[in-house]
Order: C-alpha cells, then sequence, then structure tokens
C-alpha cells in the first residue's frame, strides 16, 4: 500500500521544474520496482504489478517503448532474485544491491548522470537506500 | 523461477503488449498521449490547491511595496500605451497599402496558447507533450514558437495532448532560409542543428558567422536559430533562452 500511494505520488510530482527532483522521482521508480521483485523469495502478483507500473511510468516520463522495463528487466530480476534468495544475504547488502543496480539503470537511460550527482543536492538520495533497508527489515524476512 | 501463474501471466501479456506496441507505434503514441492526458486531470485538484494556497500566502504578504509596483507599472503603462499608438499608426498605414496591393486586409497569423505536461527540463528526451490536441485545433507538423523563435513542431496529437519534437531531436528536420537561400538542416540530438544539403542546387554554401536561418511561412518568418561553426562546419545555434511558459502552438492553414 505505502509503494502504492507513492507510485502514484511520484507519477503526479513528476514534471515540475527541478531537474534535481525529476531524477530523484525516476531513481525512486527504478528501487520501488527493484525493491518489488528482490524483497522476496516468492513474487506475488501484486508485487509484478507494482513493478510493472513502475517501469511503465519510468518510460513515460523517458520517453522509451511502453513495457519495455517489464519484458527485458523482468527475467535478470529474476534470476537475481534466486541469488539473493540462496545466499540469503545480510539486508544492508541486499538494500545496496538493489540501490546500486537501480543506479546502473537509471545510467542506461542518461549516461549525464553521474556529473550530475557530484552536487550536494543530490545527497537526498542516500535516503533511499536507508528506505531499501528499513522496508527489508520489516518485511523482507518472510521466505517461502 | 516463477512460483506464481499469475505473474507469468502478467509477464506474457506485458511482452505481447510489448510487441503490439513496437509493431504499430501510432498506438504506442496514443496510449502516451491518453496516459498524459490522465495525469493532467488527475493534477487539477492539486494545483488548484496549490494555486488557492500560493495565493493566501501571497495575501497574507501583501505589502507597501505593492504601491510602489503599481506606480511603477502605470509608468510602464503610460509608455505601453504611447509605443501601442505609435505602432497601431504605422501598421495602419501598412495595412492601407497591403489592402491597395493584395485586395483584401493584412492577415494575422493563428496561434494557440500552450503549457506542458510532464518534464519540463528535456533532461531525458528531446520531446514534450503540451496540454492542447486536436479539439483545440492542433495539427500534426504545426510549429510551437515562443514569441518567433521555433522550439519544436507537433508529433502526433490525441483529443486533448499533442506530442512534441524539438528543433534538437534528432527527428526534426526543416526547410529554412538564409540569406534568401533554401537548406535543409537536421536536429542532432545535440545543441546545434546541422546542414544536410542546399535545396535544389549543388553550389557550396558560403556562411557567415551570425546568419540567421528562418521558415518563411504565409503570414510569418518564424526564426529557426543562427549560424555557428563547429571544427569549421557550419551548424545551426538555436536560441537557448526560451520561454517555456510562453509556449504557442502556430498553424500556418
Amino acid at each position: 500500500m505505502i509503494r502504492l500511494i507513492l507510485l502514484l505520488i511520484l507519477f503526479l510530482v513528476f514534471g515540475v521544474n527541478s531537474i534535481i527532483l525529476n531524477d530523484l522521482i525516476l531513481f525512486s521508480l527504478f528501487n520501488i520496482g527493484f525493491y518489488s521483485v528482490l524483497y522476496q523469495k516468492k513474487i506475488f502478483l501484486g508485487d509484478y504489478l507494482i513493478f510493472v507500473c513502475s517501469c511503465l511510468f519510468i518510460e513515460l516520463f523517458t520517453n522509451l517503448p511502453l513495457f519495455l522495463g517489464a519484458v527485458i528487466l523482468s527475467i535478470p530480476l529474476l534470476l537475481i532474485n534466486k541469488f539473493i534468495s540462496n545466499f540469503n544475504f545480510n539486508n544492508f547488502f541486499t538494500s545496496l544491491l538493489i540501490f546500486i543496480l537501480s543506479f546502473l539503470t537509471f545510467y542506461g537511460i542518461d549516461q549525464n548522470i553521474y556529473p550530475r550527482i557530484l552536487r550536494f543536492d543530490y545527497f537526498i538520495f542516500f535516503i533511499i537506500l536507508f528506505l531499501l533497508y528499513l522496508g527489508l527489515f520489516f518485511h523482507g524476512k518472510k521466505q517461502d | 523461477m516463477i512460483n506464481n501463474k499469475k505473474v507469468f501471466l502478467v509477464f506474457i501479456i506485458c511482452f505481447f503488449t510489448f510487441a503490439t506496441l513496437a509493431l504499430f507505434p501510432n498506438y504506442g503514441d496514443k496510449v502516451r498521449l491518453n496516459i498524459y492526458f490522465f495525469k493532467s486531470n488527475l493534477e487539477k485538484p492539486f494545483k488548484y490547491l496549490n494555486f488557492k494556497i500560493t495565493n493566501y500566502l501571497d495575501i497574507l504578504n501583501a505589502n507597501k511595496n505593492y504601491s510602489k509596483i503599481i506606480n511603477n507599472l502605470e509608468t510602464e503603462n503610460t509608455y505601453l500605451k504611447q509605443v501601442n499608438s505609435y505602432l497601431r499608426l504605422i501598421t495602419s498605414k501598412y495595412a492601407d497599402q497591403y489592402k491597395i496591393f493584395h485586395e483584401n486586409s493584412l492577415l494575422l497569423p493563428q496561434s494557440i496558447g500552450v503549457s506542458i505536461i510532464g518534464d519540463r527540463n528535456l533532461t531525458y528526451n528531446k520531446s514534450f507533450i503540451i496540454n492542447k490536441g486536436s479539439n483545440s485545433g492542433v495539427k500534426v507538423g504545426d510549429y510551437v514558437i515562443d514569441v518567433l523563435n521555433v522550439v519544436g513542431r507537433v508529433k502526433s496529437t490525441s483529443d486533448s495532448t499533442s506530442e512534441i519534437i524539438t528543433v534538437k531531436s534528432i527527428n526534426y528536420g526543416d526547410e529554412v532560409f538564409i540569406n534568401s537561400r533554401s537548406y535543409i538542416v537536421s536536429g542532432t540530438n545535440n545543441e546545434y542543428l546541422s546542414f544536410l544539403r542546399q535545396k535544389e542546387s549543388m553550389d557550396i554554401p558560403n556562411f557567415r558567422f551570425g546568419d540567421i536561418a528562418i521558415i518563411q511561412k504565409d503570414n510569418v518568418n518564424l526564426i529557426l536559430g543562427r549560424v555557428d561553426f563547429i571544427e569549421d562546419q557550419p551548424v545551426l545555434i538555436t536560441n537557448n533562452e526560451i520561454n517555456i511558459n510562453n509556449l504557442r502552438v502556430y498553424s500556418d492553414d
């Protein structure tokens, strides 16, 4: 439910004049999508739909072909999910992995992101890492 | 790996939807425009609330500087009225001359005021969505302008929204006139446009730095950019000081 509300808010807020805020919204959408697929061993329909929705919003905002992310990223993410579940990593490493994966995917869309994030304003990105850790701490232990 | 049949089913649906939209891009554009229309409708109550709150705060913050601003505005208004009367005098004379030669009155260019929905910074792509569509008279190929500077052209329309490709997009191409000669130019996804060829001529173009490239229309001449040189190659540099809150769609019909 929290993710759904966040998705709706991010969908509405995107498009303001601030480049930093738009970057932050896209990065949050990536994180929500990846978290939904990776936070548990078993993937439920609701989680997968959130992943599809977040991918769809990113594609809308970045003018990519619709449903490209849901098709291309699903299988690699399922493999990563298998990898994480089998090794039973610490929550911090899992959240860091989601965070880095999101950055790499973001870089695929916009190669100018790395020069931009050197600005101090982008420090707020690390709140997302903390939120990922909290999400995994409270909901990530349900291994079937 | 996929331990849920419903998830697999959703993946299959996504796959076939993606394939359909990739094979028929026109449908993809329509879906995109309709979602943006839905987004703009969802935003309306929040924008209204924001407007009301901002307005309320502005009223609270009203101070004595307003009287000074009003005085300045009155002075400016008087000056503008003088300029306006002078311009009316000139244009009336021109309109009379136009009537003599053309047997009809001077046609004024028609345009529609628009605003952007979605990304206004054009960070991730070279196109944007506007809040007017075919219901407002926007057609594919119309120009989006800021004063006389061309910002882009309409790529596709729905009833209430349209997609615009900017002049910097690699998909943008147009015929421009420089020193009364016609050239074909194309966007490059960079900050400049490149010259493809001179229209209907094999002569080597002779550009000078700062030459203005114009797009000639029936009622108005639009400005696309100025000639510059990058590594001795002529390019067109567009005006970067575009006011995106003042965009208009210009239709030549």
